[in-house]
């Protein structure tokens, strides 16, 4: 049987619903949402069109949601394949909505529910059977649109066409990682996050440990989201934590761990003061004044300024630019906050560890769960990797924790680690065979990891190496030596881009993919070494790097092959530069690009402002009248420093172009590039050298006309109005520039390149870039 | 001599941001005006309009191609009547009643008909793709109309207290007047988007503690701000006009006669005192004196602007836009001189008045003014 979700029905407009809703138009799906009544569907839609971050690609598909409600539409559920329900958690209410629908659905039509908190068993009972055969579980996990996690549970009745098809739309289609589980309380991510939460607090609270200091040690620098421990609770709310608690505590009967379930006193007290986070305006912390906010000394209840102290664990995280060597050190470093961090992993991952086989049948489950739902940058197995399984398992006897036999046998029999890479495959250790088995992947997936492991490097350098995709095509994976979570460039990229275009040259392949594995893409260039040698006055060897990297990236330009970028995450200045230069760009929906530099009182210097023009030359080629629109709309968004919150967005500000790629899961985008590579290998001519018709002086007036009144009305600063100046030079095509004359690329780099440099001698540009460096934040000045 | 005279005159109601008149063609909108204003006079034989001149400050994109013959096509008028633009920026379309009315005077014509548009949300002010000269630029020719109206102030101390009792009047005025229905005579009701808009959009309960609170709009220690500026706005006017004997013969008892007509230069960074030397040269023109005159419609390009005018010539607040001006009913450029003419003969109607003017000032460092005669 074919199925294909062309028009899918969400039941419930609340928080999850609505953004359910909102995500599958990302990915071009009509939506039907009903509610209970028209005002609720629609104000529910209203709310979730301004939330921030925007469920929404592009606010614009809104449109595609249409809003209804039971009593008058019902019946429209037949044009849906896909019905997920997502109403308030009571089994009555559920079970009264599948009786309504159920005469109304079409034979192909798949039911899910995005329960959280109910199981499949439960909200089964008495349904007939033809029902329950297209019914189960789909968990998405808040905000959808950002969660890569969807817990899918089904039953031995469920028809396994149906899940296999929704995994596959879920994964290809709205770019999720799946997870299948089993219908146990809480299914995985929360059963094992919620533990995690708790082990914390108690854990905490034993040692003393401040609020502050929690949260500090248990947040990036141990691979969490930054708001770690107690700010999460926070944000999430106090209320909600207790209510999630309690259900676990209520419905895990058979756990060991069960007690750990029952929160400490004082957030009782807590909730009893309506000190319940965000939402009340005080929780763990409170804002006291305008950036003055203080924590809760969790002995007095009263709220204290913050006192951060010094622990043995901050100094590792500088030291240690990678997480595994992070967390192998810091639970070993012999201070209060080793202790603590250690016992907070030896009993989650022993939980973990306990709970395999009950909740879900491999490691990659949970690990993957754990990673999609909560945000963590290692599962827990990986993490055990990273501190080591011998390590692990003599001191948790040494600290009478208990932990799985599986674990110590697994020693016993030499298997030292949970994940290993032969060949180009991933093994995980299974516990049920006691042997490693291949790790399945989509064949979209390619990872640079896997290709490494496979032999595929061809060229290793500190931040950049080169990798043979096969077929003929080469890619060069970014990998900062000093700021992997960034990728900022520096002379080893320059290096490697150079190298690579000349192997691809010499060895005859059909072309290169450029792309990493990190968070992201590349967040710039490094400004560190622009203001040091700014400072020196060091004018020259500025220009001299800055020449470089102009003419690499045309030299990417110009190549003989195709080239093409793979961006996700952030792609800023020098980012944007880079996949500019490139003849295409596959980027992963959730790319965020921007040309920023003027925040850092600059303007784009190694081709930024030339990839503008070309974008949005070839974007308004018909119907304009004259050059200053498309220089206008190019000036608005280098000189708002405008940030794409999302591809789609990014085609819209002209970072990127209609004939670039967007691709929703982020683990496809390379398979995709090599594919576009090889199809524009076909046939490939490089590209011919661009000349622009730029209106010149006449135009640039009309521009800082504008700037000068900016200033006037106290929107922008004086250097803002300079930095506009240069930025309308550069971009009006300078001196040459005017209706009759013909710019060319060259050109427009060497006018870029010297109001960089001009810029750079600025003082006002030099404290922009410190305040940045150490702050982390523009500066107005 | 010949006298020319003003037979009838009608105007659209003026469209806000986020409006119901949002989208509409200025073409179609200045069509539907002047289709009315003729249907509304079916004594006249429309071969007797021998030109249709439009007034619209700028004349691109939905407003180019010659706007005014296609204007003249879409009302029906017969292909013998020929078409101009004529832009003088927010002088426009007064300037278009002056040449109608001067080739009426001189005998070239018998009748014609003077209108004005802008659209200002379709057409940005500065046009599509502005090229400006260094020279001027150094000579300060580009100046916002801002901050122009911030010179004024400047000037003469004019606090922001000031102008914004001078806006809150304003809309005070104009909603008064729409609930006493004396807009319902000067304003053609306007279909668009299965909707209909009989009545201007912009007058409204002025919130006081709101006006206070916004910040400067064009300078950080300035007194102007959104509340004491005319809005952008969309709208269309036009007046029918002949040689008065002609008019005579055929029995139209035409009520106003154009009794004189000026314009003069100013400092471009003091553009709003235009009003001041053109009003001047008309009085002048007309043989009479600023206390002869019963009525004024000066156009609130700004409130600053307005009481500079004001307070410089010694005129009488009593006398000035009776039905609330510009601020509350917004400005569409090239529109408002022709609609402060079709306000003024209204409300010279209303209250019975002798002899009205009509200024503006004009963006470049220019004025205009119109005074008609009630004819009895």
């Amino acid at each position: 049987m074919d199925y294909k979700f062309n028009k899918v029905a969400v039941l419930g407009t609340g928080v999850m619903g609505s953004q359910i809703a909102a995500h599958l138009t990302n990915a071009g799906i009509e939506v039907y949402a009903f509610d209970m009544t028209q005002d609720i569907a629609e104000e529910g839609i209203e709310k979730c069109r301004n939330l921030k971050p925007s469920p929404f690609y592009n606010p614009k598909t809104v449109d595609m949601i249409t809003v209804m409600n039971y009593n008058d539409s019902l019946e429209k559920i037949n044009e849906c394949d896909w019905v997920v329900e997502a109403i308030s958690e009571r089994i009555d209410w559920k079970q009264d909505l599948y009786n309504k629908i159920m005469p109304h659905l079409n034979d192909n039509c798949i039911v899910t529910s995005n329960t959280s908190g109910l199981s499949l068993s439960d909200l089964s009972k008495g349904l007939p059977e033809n029902f329950l055969k297209r019914f189960f579980i789909t968990h998405f996990f808040n905000p959808p649109r950002y969660m890569k996690l969807v817990e899918i549970i089904s039953s031995s009745i469920t028809n396994l066409d149906m899940v296999n098809y929704t995994d596959y739309f879920l994964n290809e289609i709205l770019g999720k990682n799946v997870v299948h589980a089993k219908d146990t309380p809480n299914f995985i991510a929360n059963r094992i996050g919620v533990y995690g939460m708790m082990v914390t607090l108690h854990e905490s609270q034993k040692r003393n440990l401040s609020i502050e200091d929690v949260d500090s040690l248990t947040g990036t620098l141990i691979g969490r989201p930054k708001s770690a421990t107690f700010r999460t609770a926070d944000v999430v709310g106090l209320d909600t934590m207790c209510f999630v608690s309690k259900t676990a505590y209520d419905k895990c009967t058979d756990d060991p761990e069960r007690e750990i379930f029952k929160l400490p006193e004082y957030i009782n007290t807590m909730v009893d003061n309506n000190w319940l986070g965000q939402k009340s305006k005080q929780g763990f912390y409170k804002k006291i004044d305008k950036g003055v906010i203080h924590s809760l000394d969790l002995k007095t209840l009263e709220y204290k300024p913050m006192k951060k102290k010094r622990y043995g664990a901050f100094a590792i995280a500088k030291e240690n630019t990678y997480l595994r060597d992070r967390l192998y050190a810091v639970v070993r470093s012999d201070d209060v906050a080793g202790e603590f961090l250690w016992t907070c992993f030896a009993r989650s991952l022993s939980y973990s560890a306990n709970l395999l086989g009950e909740i879900a049948d491999d490691v990659m489950s949970i690990d993957d769960a754990m990673k999609g739902g909560f945000g963590w940058e290692m599962g827990p197995f990986e993490v055990l990797d990273a501190i080591g399984l011998e390590y692990f398992v003599d001191r948790c006897k040494k600290d009478n924790i208990l932990f799985p036999k599986w674990l110590s046998e697994m020693l016993n029999n030499n298997f030292n680690h949970i994940y290993t890479l032969i060949d180009g495959v991933k093994y995980y250790y299974d516990f049920k065979t006691k042997d490693y088995q291949k790790v399945n992947y989509n064949e979209k997936l390619i990872d640079f990891d896997l290709l490494k492991s496979n032999k595929k490097l061809i060229y290793k350098h500190w931040s950049a190496s080169l990798y043979d995709l096969g077929n003929g095509v080469a890619s060069i994976q970014l990998h900062s030596v000093l700021k992997p979570e960034l990728n900022p460039i520096d002379g080893s990229m320059m290096e490697v881009f150079a190298k690579s275009l000349d192997w691809v040259k010499d060895n005859n392949y059909k072309g290169l993919v450029i792309s990493g594995n990190g968070a992201n893409f590349c967040a710039g260039a490094n400004l560190n070494l622009i203001l040091q040698a700014s400072e020196r006055k060091d004018f020259d060897s500025l220009e001299k790097l800055i020449n470089a990297m102009q003419q690499i990236f045309q030299s990417v330009r110009f190549s003989e092959f195709p080239v093409v970028a793979a961006p996700y995450g952030l792609a800023l200045g020098g980012g944007m530069e880079i996949i500019g230069a490139c003849d295409r760009r596959v980027a992963a929906a959730e790319s965020y690009i921007g040309l920023v530099e003027v925040g850092v009182g600059l303007i784009p210097g190694a081709g930024g402002n030339l990839r503008m023009l070309c974008n949005l030359s070839k974007k308004i080629k018909t119907g304009i009248t004259g050059t200053l629109p498309l220089v206008q709309k190019a000036f608005e968004t280098i000189g708002f420093a405008k940030v794409a919150t999302s591809a789609k967005q990014a085609q819209a500000y002209g970072y990127l172009t209609s004939d670039d790629k967007i691709v929703v899961n982020r683990d496809y985008i390379l398979s995709e590039a090599k594919s576009m590579v090889l199809e524009l290998s076909k046939n490939y001519t490089r590209p011919e050298v661009e000349t622009f018709k730029l209106p010149g002086s006449a135009g640039r007036i009309a521009i800082d006309v504008q700037a000068k009144g900016m200033v006037k009305a106290g929107k922008i600063s004086e250097h803002d109005a300079l930095i506009g100046n240069k930025l309308a030079y550069v971009l009006t095509g300078g001196s040459k520039g005017g209706p009759f004359t013909s710019v060319d690329e060259q050109y427009l780099l060497d006018i870029e390149r010297e109001a960089f440099l001009s810029l750079c001698s600025e003082p006002k540009t030099q404290d922009r870039i410190r305040f940045m460096l150490t702050k982390g934040k523009p500066l107005r000045n | 001599m010949n006298n020319s005279v003003i037979v009838d005159g009608g105007r659209s109601p003026i469209g806000l941001k986020n409006g119901k008149l949002l989208g509409m063609r200025s073409d179609d909108l200045c069509a539907n005006v002047v289709r009315q204003l003729i249907n509304k006079n079916t004594a006249i034989d429309s071969s007797l309009y021998e030109d249709l001149v439009l007034g619209c400050a700028f004349p691109e994109g939905t407003q180019g191609m010659l706007i005014s013959k296609g204007v003249a096509i879409l009302s029906d008028l017969p292909t013998t009547t020929a078409a101009k633009v004529v832009n003088r920026f927010c002088g426009s379309s007064m300037d278009a009643v002056h040449q109608v009315s001067q080739s009426i005077i001189s005998g070239d014509s018998i009748a014609g008909i003077a209108a004005g548009v802008e659209d200002m949300f379709q057409v940005p002010m500065g046009g599509f793709n502005p090229s400006f000269h260094p020279d001027l630029y150094e000579k300060e020719y580009y100046m916002g109309m801002g901050e122009t109206a911030e010179n004024l102030a400047q000037d003469l101390g004019i606090s922001r207290e000031d102008q914004e009792e001078f806006s809150i009047s304003s809309h005070n005025k104009a909603l008064k007047a729409q609930s006493e229905g004396k807009f319902d005579n000067e304003i053609f009701p306007i279909a668009f988007n299965d909707s209909e808009l009989t009545k201007d959009e912009g007058p409204r309960q002025p919130d006081v503690d709101k006006i206070k609170s916004l910040n400067p709009a064009f300078d950080e220690n300035g007194t102007i701000t959104a509340a004491t500026s005319s809005p952008i706005s969309i709208g269309a006017a036009s007046l029918l006009l002949m040689d008065e004997k002609k008019s005579n013969d055929l029995g139209l008892k035409a009520k106003f006669r154009v009794k004189s007509r000026a314009i003069a230069g100013v400092d471009w960074t003091r553009m709003g005192s235009g009003p001041l030397p053109a009003t001047e040269k008309a009085l002048s023109n007309a043989g009479v004196s600023m206390n002869d005159i019963d009525a004024i419609e000066l156009n609130e390009a700004f409130a600053a602007q307005s009481l500079y005018v004001i307070r410089k010539g010694e005129w009488d607040m009593d006398k000035i836009n009776i039905n609330g001006g510009a601020i509350a009913l917004g400005h569409p450029l090239g529109c408002s001189g022709a609609r402060i003419i079709v306000t003024l003969m209204n409300v010279m109607e209303q209250n019975n008045s002798n002899l009205g003017l009509a200024t503006m000032c004009i963006g470049t460092g220019q004025g205009i003014a119109t005074i008609l005669e009630r004819i009895n």
